[in-house]
């Protein structure tokens, strides 16, 4: 086993190395011998052009959606007011105060926002001894969701992300 | 670094790159944030293709360059390699010799890629890596080659012989840290825990070797039923040369019940074999020994529903 995984480590890095002479717009991205395509036919052939790096501000500003500005209002009105208490009543069992409205706040409202850790820190000073992956875990799993779900609620559309 | 190995690494950026980078850049308020969110998601769609090909696994949906709420208040451009960790994609562009690295939300654990944009967005060049940064800045000139990246993100095995020369990563905690958490939290037994680490009748009879004991947070399980323990390791010198090894699992908070079908299991890794044992109703650990000589690759599994954590050991 030891010896297959440091033949393939080698192995990947002999891979890359030859890649970096080899990948362009020319390398063939299908399996099809007869019709093979590059990612160049690809590009050109859906008419796409990346934008330019110096014409991205203009790009970008042409493409912004147009209610997004109101949806993000909402969303921080939604934390500061969290009307159906949904966010107050999220948090582990036995830390009623590290709940999702109180993190959302420190995360996302502040200005800087605060990183978990300093945020773990402050609620140590407070006396409350939630260990520093209990509250990784809760943010991640449990707000992260809930917040998005707040967010699409008030107009957010998700679509295609991969 | 070789002549060879430094040649950049270019990825080409196709469409699906491009209109990935515009969904999400369009969703920002000002045209300042929606650049960074532009680029910083080429660069991590980049990296991730990238790693494809090596064919190393990337999660981008754990990313949080790729949470709407995130990406939208902080400047993020992390990629998680499942098991691995988190790495930092930085958008270096044209003309620039050093990048400010901004403060993520949770640590960077792998390191950084830097990334270097140009004029024309179709391909990018990977630049190389740095483990750390320097106050928040990484230097160009100072990148460590994409060999030492491959090298971080190799899967890491615990050398347990570096235990008894007093060497722990710092994800191995020391035990009294757990006993001292434990008298801090509401624990409805708190009498067994004097009891819980304290040899028992086996360990008894072979003599007064030093025993190392550590212990990790883990958490397995699936969104909504996942759980938080502690898995806790101890060793011993035996006789003959050979190392005892004792592998537990607790619950979070001492003298709670483990989940009920939580598995524990240990396999050699030659295969030839594999203990398992299995929490039922009113389990408060899990535990399994064993003895073997040094040197001996093993594996240690958690399980539960249809998630698992592993830990690989060099004996």
């Amino acid at each position: 086993m030891i010896w297959i995984n440091g033949y393939l480590n080698y192995r990947i890095k002999d891979l890359y190395r030859q890649s970096g002479r080899e990948s362009s717009l020319d390398v063939i991205i299908n399996d099809d011998n007869e019709n093979p395509l590059t990612l160049l036919d690809k590009i050109s052939e859906t008419g796409f052009q990346p934008p330019k790096l110096s014409g991205l501000d203009a790009y970008l500003e042409e493409q912004r959606k147009e209610n997004i500005l109101s949806i993000w209002q909402k969303f921080e009105l939604y934390v500061k007011e969290d009307p159906q208490k949904l966010l107050r009543n999220c948090h582990p069992k036995k830390y009623p105060d590290c709940n999702c409205q109180l993190l959302a706040k420190k995360l996302f409202l502040k200005d800087p926002p605060e990183t978990l850790a300093q945020i773990h820190r402050e609620l140590q000073n407070l006396g409350l001894s939630i260990p520093d992956q209990t509250l990784r875990s809760h943010c991640k799993k449990k707000c992260l969701p809930l917040l998005q779900k707040i967010l699409e609620d008030l107009g957010y559309s998700k679509e295609e992300e991969s | 670094m070789n002549n060879k190995e430094k040649q950049p690494l270019q990825i080409p950026l196709g469409i699906e790159a491009h209109n990935l980078a515009g969904k999400f850049a369009t969703e920002q308020v000002n045209t300042e944030k929606s650049k960074q969110v532009y680029l910083n998601t080429l660069a991590v769609y980049a990296v991730h293709r990238y790693l494809k090909w090596l064919g190393i696994e990337t999660d981008l949906s754990q990313s949080d360059c790729w949470n709407p709420i995130l990406r939208n208040r902080w400047n993020v451009a992390d990629l998680v390699i499942p098991d691995i960790g988190k790495l930092e994609c930085c958008p270096v562009l044209p003309g620039e010799t050093t990048i400010s690295v901004p403060l993520g939300i949770t640590e960077v654990l792998i390191g950084y890629l830097a990334v270097q944009f140009r004029e024309n967005l179709d391909q990018v060049q990977l630049l190389g890596f740095a483990k750390t940064t320097v106050a928040g800045v990484l230097e160009i000139s100072q990148l460590r080659s994409l060999d030492e990246f491959i090298d971080a993100i190799s899967p890491k095995q615990v050398n347990l012989a570096d235990w008894f020369e007093g060497i722990f990563d710092e994800v191995w905690l020391p035990i009294e840290a757990l006993l001292n958490n434990q008298q801090l939290a509401f624990n409805p037994r708190g009498v067994r825990l004097r009891n819980v680490f304290k040899p028992d009748d086996r360990d008894k009879k072979r003599g007064n070797q030093e025993i190392i004991e550590r212990f990790k947070e883990i958490t397995v399980g699936l969104l909504a039923n996942s759980q938080q323990l502690n898995l806790v390791v101890s060793i011993r010198k035996e006789e003959n040369q050979e190392l005892g090894c004792r592998f537990q699992v607790y619950p979070m908070n001492m003298g709670e019940y483990l989940p009920v079908g939580l598995k524990l299991k240990v396999i050699l890794e030659s295969g030839e074999a594999e203990k398992k044992v299995e929490a039922g109703e009113t389990k408060e650990s899990l535990k399994i020994r064993l003895t073997e000589l040094p040197g001996k690759p093993i594996t240690v599994q958690v399980h539960l529903d249809n998630d698992f954590v592993t830990e690989k050991f060099i004996l």
